[in-house]
C-alpha cells in the first residue's frame, strides 16, 4: 500500500485538513493511499524504521537524513511558503533586540529541532554563553508563547506560523523580538524511488490544487494557500547543504 | 576613502580598492546567500547579499567572489579558507567584506563545497549576523595575521 507520512509539525486544528488533501489524492489519481500522521517525532522515526513511506512530508532539517541517507526524492513544497522562526518576550521586558539580552536567561524551546536550531542561530548576536541559558522544554510552541506570556521564561522560541496563529490576548502579553527572514528552507514532499509511478501521478495534482476552489479550500486549510510547486534534485540538495550550515 | 592595495594570496596579482569607516549593520534575522562555481565566480546571490554588498545583481552574476575581498582580512584566511574547502571540508569564520561604495559589514561565514555524485560542483557560502565580542577577536587576530604577513598597506 502507498502510505503517505505527515511529520507532526502541523497545527492542531490542520488535522482534518491533511485527510481532506488525502481523499482528493486518492480521488484524482486513483490510487489507494493510506495516511499516517503520527503523533511525536520519536513515533516518526519508530514507523519510518519499521517500514518506510512512500511518501512523506518532511521538515528541512530531517529532508537531508531521508534523501542523503534513505534515498528519497524530492517531489514538491509549498509556494512561497518558508519555515520561519519568531524570538519571543514578555511584551513588558525591558530589552528591545537580541544584544540587549543579559544572563542568566530563561529560553523556553519546543520539541521542534528545526525551529530550536533557527533560533539559536537568531540568538548568537548577544553572545550569551551556553552554560548562562536555562533551556525550558515545552511540548509545542502554544506552550512557549504562554511561558513567555506569563512570565515564566525570558525569550521563546515559536514557528512564525504558529505565532500568527496566537490569539490576540496571548499576543498582546507577548513582544516580538526578533524575526527570521530565511526565505531559503521550507518543509518538502519526498518519495522513495520504488514509487515513481505514483510520485508522476501526484507530483501534477499537487502542483495544481491551487487552481481550482476545492483544492484552494484544502490549501487554506492547510495554511498553505499559494499551493505547492516541484521542487527538483538541485534545490533540494542546495536547501540541505544550507540547513547544514545552520546546525553549527 | 582611503585607497589601499589588496594582494590575492593565490597569485602576484593586485587591485586597487577604496575604504571607508562606515559599517554596514547586518540585517537582523537574514541569511546572506551565494553560490560559485569551482573557480569561485559566483553563480547566485539572495537579495539580501545583493542588498547589503552595494553590488547591481547583474554586476555580482559572473564576477570573482573576491570582489568582497576587504584589505583587513588577511590573506592567510582565504588561503585556509580555499585549501579547507577544496578537501571537501566547510570553513568557518568571521569575515570582513568590502561593499560597492568601499564601506564595510562583518559576518559569520560557513563556506562549504557542493557535492553531487561524489563530485564538488561549486561552493556555497552562508554568512549570518556575527556576535560582535567575536568580531572584536577577529579584528585583533587579523590585523596580527596582516602584520606578520607585512601586507598591511
Amino acid at each position: 500500500m502507498f502510505k503517505m507520512m505527515v511529520v507532526p509539525d502541523y497545527m492542531p486544528d490542520q488535522f482534518s485538513a491533511w485527510y481532506m488533501l488525502n481523499t482528493h489524492l486518492q480521488k484524482t489519481a486513483d490510487i489507494n493511499i493510506g495516511l499516517v500522521m503520527p503523533e511525536s517525532f520519536a513515533e516518526v522515526a519508530q514507523l519510518q524504521k519499521a517500514t518506510p513511506a512512500a511518501m512523506i512530508y518532511a521538515n528541512p532539517f530531517d529532508a537531508g537524513h531521508y534523501v542523503r541517507d534513505q534515498g528519497y526524492r524530492p517531489l514538491v513544497r509549498p509556494r512561497e511558503q518558508f519555515d520561519e522562526v519568531v524570538l519571543v518576550c514578555p511584551a513588558d521586558a525591558a530589552y528591545q533586540r537580541i544584544e540587549d539580552l543579559q544572563t542568566p536567561l530563561r529560553l523556553a524551546v519546543s520539541h521542534n529541532e528545526d525551529a530550536n536550531f533557527i533560533g539559536q542561530r537568531l540568538l548568537e548576536p548577544a553572545g550569551l554563553p551556553e552554560s548562562d541559558v536555562e533551556r525550558q522544554h515545552k511540548d509545542n510552541f502554544l506552550m512557549v508563547a504562554s511561558a513567555v506570556a506569563r512570565g515564566q521564561a525570558d525569550v521563546g522560541i515559536v514557528s512564525a506560523d504558529v505565532y500568527a496563529q496566537l490569539s490576540d490576548i496571548t499576543r498582546s502579553r507577548l513582544k516580538v523580538l526578533l524575526q527570521s527572514r530565511i526565505n531559503e528552507i521550507s518543509h518538502v514532499w519526498l518519495y522513495l524511488p520504488q514509487w515513481q509511478a505514483e510520485a508522476d501521478a501526484l507530483q501534477p495534482i499537487l502542483t495544481e490544487l491551487h487552481t481550482d476552489e476545492p483544492g484552494r479550500r484544502i490549501l487554506t486549510s492547510l495554511g498553505m494557500p499559494a499551493g505547492f510547486e516541484i521542487l527538483d534534485e538541485e534545490s533540494m540538495e542546495f536547501m540541505i547543504d544550507l540547513v547544514d550550515t545552520l546546525r553549527d | 576613502m582611503v585607497e589601499k592595495t589588496l594582494h590575492y594570496f593565490n597569485d602576484s596579482t593586485a587591485r586597487t580598492v577604496y575604504v571607508t569607516d562606515i559599517e554596514f549593520p547586518y540585517p537582523d534575522g537574514e541569511l546572506i546567500v551565494s553560490r560559485t562555481d569551482t573557480n569561485g565566480i559566483i553563480t547566485h546571490a539572495n537579495q539580501v547579499f545583493v542588498d547589503i554588498s552595494g553590488w547591481q545583481r547583474e554586476e555580482i552574476i559572473g564576477a570573482p567572489h573576491c570582489i568582497l575581498r576587504h584589505p583587513d582580512m588577511p590573506k592567510a584566511a582565504y588561503a585556509d579558507l580555499w585549501a579547507t574547502i577544496q578537501r571537501g571540508e566547510r570553513w568557518m569564520g568571521y569575515v570582513k567584506n568590502l561593499r560597492k561604495d568601499g564601506g564595510f559589514y562583518w559576518v559569520y561565514a560557513t563556506v562549504l563545497p557542493n557535492i553531487r555524485q561524489g563530485k564538488v560542483i561549486g561552493y556555497s557560502s552562508i554568512r549570518r549576523k556575527p556576535c560582535r565580542n567575536q568580531v572584536a577577536e577577529a579584528e585583533a587576530l587579523y590585523a596580527a595575521m596582516r602584520a606578520q604577513e607585512g601586507s598591511h598597506v
